[in-house]
C-alpha cells in the first residue's frame, strides 16, 4: 500500500502546484509607480559583470555604472558630450601650454562614511588610483602629479602639453571618481563597501555578487534634487535574447541591444537609441614581418585596406546600425574627413599587389574575438575578399575578451580584428603607435607621433584642424586597416525620459550632478 | 543502510578531493590571466607581476592547491579574486537557486514521465506511436531553443510568467513558483521523454510476466496491480534514470541560467572560469561534487526500498 499513498500525494501535490500556478501573474522587477516626485525603481541592464567595484581598479565604458553610483565624478560629462561641473565647481589650465590644470572642490560635500571632502581628500584619492595601476590606467593622459594647493585646490600636472585633462576626469574615467581617505587606507573594504560621496549607497545584502547590484538613494546626498529614484538595480544580463526579454516584459527600464534585438525592441514599442562608438579595423601587429614578411610592405597593407568590401561588412552587421569605415575617426569627430578614406577596389588592391614583393600572395592568421563581434560577422566578412588577392587567411577566434588581449599582445599573431573608440583621430591613432596590445611588436610611426603631438598645441580650433593630417597619415602607413562603424545601441522603456546619447558620449548613466540631467520616471 | 551512508560519506571525501584537483589542473590548461583581466590591456609588465604576487598566482602550482585544501578542509573556500566576497557566501546565495531548478525538474520528469510511461505501455495503439514521435521531438530539441521558445510564448506574448531572474521563496512563495515554471519546463523535456520511453518498455515487460497473469486470475483490480506491483518492478531501473537526469540537469542548469538569467552556480562558474576566478571554480565543483554524490546516494537507498535483493546484495 505505501507505494500507493505515495503515488496519491505526489498527484495531490502536483495539482496543487498547476493551480497555484496558473493563478500567477507575471512578477515585474522594472519599474514601479513614483513615490511623489521621485521614482521607486529603476532597474538598469549590463551585459557583463564589473571587474571591480573599486574604481581605481575598475573597467571604463558603460560599466561605468557600477562605480559611479557610488562615486561622484570630478567632473560630470553628459548625455550631448557636455563637460559640467560635478566635486570640481571651477576648473583652468594656468599655463599656455595644457600642462597644469587647476581644480576648484566643492564645499559642503561629504563622503558615505561621514568625512569632509577636502582637496586633500582628492588629491589622496588620485594619487592612489595612479599607483594601483587599473585598467582605466591608460586612459587618463599624461599624469605627473596630482596635488592639493589647499584646502579647495588641487593642481593635476602633466608631463606633456595636454590639453584635454577635462574630458580625463570624468565619470567615465575612474580617476575623477573620488574615494573617501578611509577608503584609500583600506582599498580591499572597497570591494564590498563602497565609500564616495554618490547619489546611491550599494546595498551588499541585497545585491548577489555577479548577477543584480542594489544601490539605494543616499539620504545625506548634497544636491538631493539631483536623485530621481529611491533604488536602482543594475542587473546583469549577457545573453542577448534574454535582455531583449526582459526589457519587453518591463523587468528592465533600460538595456544594450543589437541589430536583431533593437528591432524586436521597436515592435514591443521601446525607444531605440543609437550613435556611432566603435570602429572596427584589422591591426596589422607584425609591422615588421616577423611572423609574416609580406606586412612589412606598404603596398601589401594597403592592398588589403582595398580588399574590404565594407557595405557587405555593414550589411552583415545590420544596415541601420553599421557604416562603412575607410578611416581612423568615426564620423562626427576632429580629424574624420568628408568623402576620404580607403574604398573597396579590388583592381587597386590587385594592382598593389602585383608592384609588392609578393604578388604570389602569402597566408596569414587573423585574431578576433567572439564577445564584442558575435558570431564573427565583421571578420568572416572582412576577409572574404583577401583570397581574391592571393591572401589566405585563417581566423583565430578568441571565446573571451581577455583572452583575445593575452593572445594580440602575444607576438604569436600578425593581425587583429579589434574595435577602436575615440574622441578625435589622435587618439585611435595613439593606441595603434603605443604601448598597449595593439602595437604587440612595439612598432611605432615618427611622423604620425609628431602629428600627434601637434596636434595637442594651440588653440581648440587650431588643435582640431590638426587632426586631419593624423587621419591622412593613418592610412598612409595602414598599420590600421578600418573596416566598419558600428553604432551603441540601447533600449529604452516608455516609463523613464531625459535618455540621451551622442557620437561624444554613447555610454549614457542614469544620474547627474542636477535634475536636468538625470533620468527620471515619465511624466 | 546506516552502514551504506557511512561508507558513502568516507568515499565522498575522497571523490570531493579527487574532483577539485582534477579541476586545479584542467584550469591551468585554460587559458587567461586574472591579473591582466583585472588590470587590463594597458597594465606594465611589472604591475602584472606585482598583482600575480599578491594574488599568489606565481607560486607552484601544487603550492596553491596544497594551500586552498587545507583552507577548505576547516570550511574556508577563500575569497572571489574579482569581487572580493567569501566564496562560500556566493555559492550559498545561488545555491538555493540551483537546487530548485534540479529538484523542480527532477520532480517534474518523474511525476510526468512515469506517468505518461504507464498510460503509454497500458493503452498500446496510436498513444504508444504519438508518445514514440513526441519523446524523439523532445529528445532532439535542445534546452535552451525549448527555453527561448517558451520565454517569447508565455512571458512575451502572453505575459503569464517572468522572462527572465528569480524570485526567493523567502521573499514571495508565489513569485517563486511563477520563476521557476519555464525553466524547470524547459530543464524537463528531454528528461521526461527519456523517462517515459523507459517505463512504457519495463512496464510492458513486467505486464507480459506471469505473476501479472496470476494477480489478474487471482481478481485484484487492474489499477491495482499496475500502481502497486507493476510500477514497483518497472520503478528500478527508472530510479538510476531519474538520478542520471537529475545530475544532467545540473549542467542544463548552465545553458538554461543563460535564458533565463537565474543567479545559480551555472551561471556563476562560467564566468569564472572565463575570468580564471579559481576559488569560485573551486567551491562551486565541491558543491555540485557533493550534489552528485548525494544524487548517488539516494538512489542507492531508493534501490533498497524498491529491491529487497538489491538490501541484501549491499
Amino acid at each position: 500500500m505505501k507505494h500507493s499513498h505515495r503515488a496519491v500525494k505526489l498527484a495531490v501535490a502536483a495539482a496543487a502546484t498547476a493551480i497555484a500556478l496558473t493563478s500567477l501573474s507575471a512578477c515585474s522587477t522594472g519599474s514601479e509607480e513614483p513615490a511623489g516626485e521621485r521614482g521607486a525603481l529603476l532597474t538598469v541592464q549590463f551585459s557583463g559583470v564589473p571587474i571591480s567595484l573599486n574604481p581605481a581598479l575598475a573597467g571604463t565604458g558603460g560599466s561605468t555604472v557600477f562605480t559611479y553610483l557610488n562615486y561622484d565624478p570630478l567632473i560630470y560629462r553628459a548625455g550631448d558630450g557636455e563637460l559640467l561641473p560635478d566635486l570640481a565647481t571651477e576648473w583652468e589650465y594656468l599655463d599656455e601650454e595644457n600642462t597644469q590644470l587647476e581644480l576648484t572642490i566643492r564645499e559642503g560635500v561629504k563622503f558615505q562614511d561621514g568625512t569632509e571632502l577636502d582637496a586633500h581628500a582628492v588629491a589622496g584619492s588620485m594619487n592612489y588610483f595612479l599607483s594601483a595601476g587599473g585598467p582605466a590606467l591608460g586612459d587618463i593622459g599624461p599624469v605627473e602629479s596630482v596635488e592639493a594647493i589647499d584646502d579647495d585646490t588641487v593642481v593635476v600636472t602633466y608631463s606633456t602639453s595636454f590639453p584635454y585633462g577635462p574630458e580625463r576626469l570624468t565619470q567615465y574615467q575612474m580617476i575623477g571618481l573620488i574615494i573617501a581617505p578611509a577608503g584609500v587606507a583600506d582599498p580591499d573594504s572597497l570591494l564590498t563597501q563602497p565609500n564616495g560621496t554618490g547619489q546611491y549607497l550599494y546595498n551588499a545584502d541585497e545585491s548577489v555578487a555577479e548577477s543584480s547590484y542594489v544601490y539605494d538613494r543616499n539620504p545625506d546626498y548634497w544636491n538631493p534634487e539631483a536623485q530621481q529614484y529611491e533604488r536602482i538595480v543594475v542587473q546583469v544580463i549577457g545573453d542577448p535574447t534574454a535582455v531583449v526579454s526582459a526589457a519587453t516584459t518591463g523587468q528592465v527600464d533600460f538595456a544594450s541591444g543589437n541589430p536583431d534585438t533593437a528591432k524586436t525592441a521597436a515592435d514591443a514599442g521601446l525607444t531605440i537609441l543609437q550613435a556611432p562608438f566603435f570602429n572596427w579595423g584589422i591591426t596589422i601587429l607584425d609591422r615588421e614581418g616577423t611572423l609574416v614578411p609580406a606586412l612589412a610592405d606598404q603596398n601589401v597593407r594597403q592592398a588589403i585596406a582595398h580588399a574590404i568590401d565594407r557595405e557587405a561588412v555593414a550589411n552583415a552587421r545590420g544596415a541601420d546600425f553599421a557604416h562603412p569605415s575607410g578611416q581612423v575617426a568615426n564620423a562626427g569627430v576632429p580629424g574624420y574627413i568628408d568623402g576620404y578614406g580607403f574604398d573597396f577596389d579590388l583592381a587597386k588592391a590587385k594592382e598593389l599587389m602585383a608592384q609588392s614583393a609578393y604578388p604570389d600572395g602569402f597566408s596569414m592568421t587573423l585574431v578576433s574575438d567572439a564577445v564584442l563581434d558575435s558570431q564573427s560577422a565583421i571578420a568572416q566578412t572582412a576577409i572574404a575578399n583577401l583570397a581574391e588577392i592571393g591572401i589566405q587567411v585563417e581566423l583565430q577566434v578568441e571565446a573571451a575578451v581577455p583572452s583575445f588581449i593575452q593572445a594580440a599582445g602575444s607576438k604569436e599573431y600578425p593581425a587583429a580584428l579589434w574595435p577602436i573608440v575615440g574622441l578625435r583621430a589622435s587618439e585611435p591613432a595613439s593606441l595603434i603607435i603605443g604601448p598597449g596590445f595593439l602595437n604587440a611588436f612595439q612598432v611605432g610611426d615618427d611622423r604620425l607621433a609628431a602629428l600627434i603631438a601637434d596636434a595637442n598645441v594651440g588653440t581648440e580650433e587650431e588643435r582640431d584642424a590638426k587632426q586631419d593630417a593624423v587621419t591622412e597619415r593613418s592610412n598612409e602607413i595602414a598599420y590600421f586597416i578600418p573596416v566598419v562603424a558600428t553604432d551603441s545601441i540601447f533600449m529604452v522603456s516608455s516609463k523613464i525620459e531625459n535618455v540621451t546619447i551622442s557620437a561624444i558620449n554613447s555610454n549614457p548613466v542614469p544620474i547627474g550632478p542636477d535634475a536636468a540631467h538625470a533620468w527620471r520616471p515619465a511624466r | 543502510m546506516l552502514a551504506l551512508v557511512l561508507r558513502r560519506a568516507v568515499m565522498s571525501i575522497v571523490l570531493v578531493v579527487v574532483s577539485t584537483l582534477a579541476i586545479f589542473v584542467l584550469m591551468s590548461f585554460v587559458p587567461g590571466d586574472p591579473a591582466l583581466t583585472i588590470l587590463g590591456e594597458n597594465a606594465t609588465p611589472e604591475a602584472l607581476e606585482r598583482l600575480r604576487e599578491q594574488l599568489g598566482l606565481n607560486r607552484p602550482l601544487h603550492e596553491q592547491y596544497a594551500e586552498w585544501l587545507f583552507g577548505a578542509l576547516r570550511g574556508d573556500l577563500g575569497t572571489s579574486i574579482f569581487s572580493g566576497e567569501p566564496v562560500a557566501k556566493l555559492v550559498w546565495l545561488r545555491l538555493g537557486v540551483t537546487v530548485s531548478l534540479m529538484v523542480g525538474s527532477t520532480l517534474v520528469i518523474a511525476v510526468v514521465g512515469i506517468a505518461l510511461g504507464l498510460l503509454s505501455a497500458v493503452r498500446e495503439g496510436w498513444t504508444g506511436r504519438l508518445l514514440d514521435a513526441v519523446s524523439l521531438v523532445g529528445f532532439a530539441l535542445p534546452g535552451f531553443w525549448i527555453g527561448i521558445v517558451l520565454v517569447a510564448m508565455f512571458a512575451v506574448a502572453v505575459r503569464i510568467f517572468p522572462a527572465t531572474g528569480y524570485i526567493p521563496p523567502t521573499v514571495s512563495p508565489g513569485g517563486w513558483l511563477a520563476s521557476l515554471v519555464l525553466p524547470v519546463t524547459a530543464l524537463s523535456i528531454a528528461g521526461i521523454t527519456i523517462v517515459a520511453k523507459q517505463m512504457r518498455d519495463s512496464a510492458r515487460d513486467a505486464l507480459s510476466r506471469d505473476y501479472v497473469r496470476v494477480l489478474r486470475a487471482t481478481g485484484i483490480p487492474e489499477r491495482r496491480i499496475l500502481l502497486l506491483h507493476v510500477l514497483r518492478n518497472a520503478a528500478v531501473p527508472t530510479t538510476t534514470l531519474l538520478g542520471l537526469t537529475a545530475v544532467s540537469a545540473l549542467s542544463g542548469a548552465v545553458f538554461i541560467e543563460n535564458v533565463f538569467v537565474p543567479p545559480g552556480l551555472g551561471a556563476l562558474v562560467t564566468s569564472a572560469t572565463l575570468r580564471h576566478d579559481l576559488p569560485i571554480v573551486l567551491g562551486v565543483g565541491v558543491v555540485f561534487a557533493i550534489i552528485v554524490i548525494v544524487i548517488n546516494l539516494l538512489v542507492d537507498i531508493a534501490y533498497g526500498v524498491l529491491n529487497p535483493k538489491a538490501r541484501v546484495a549491499r
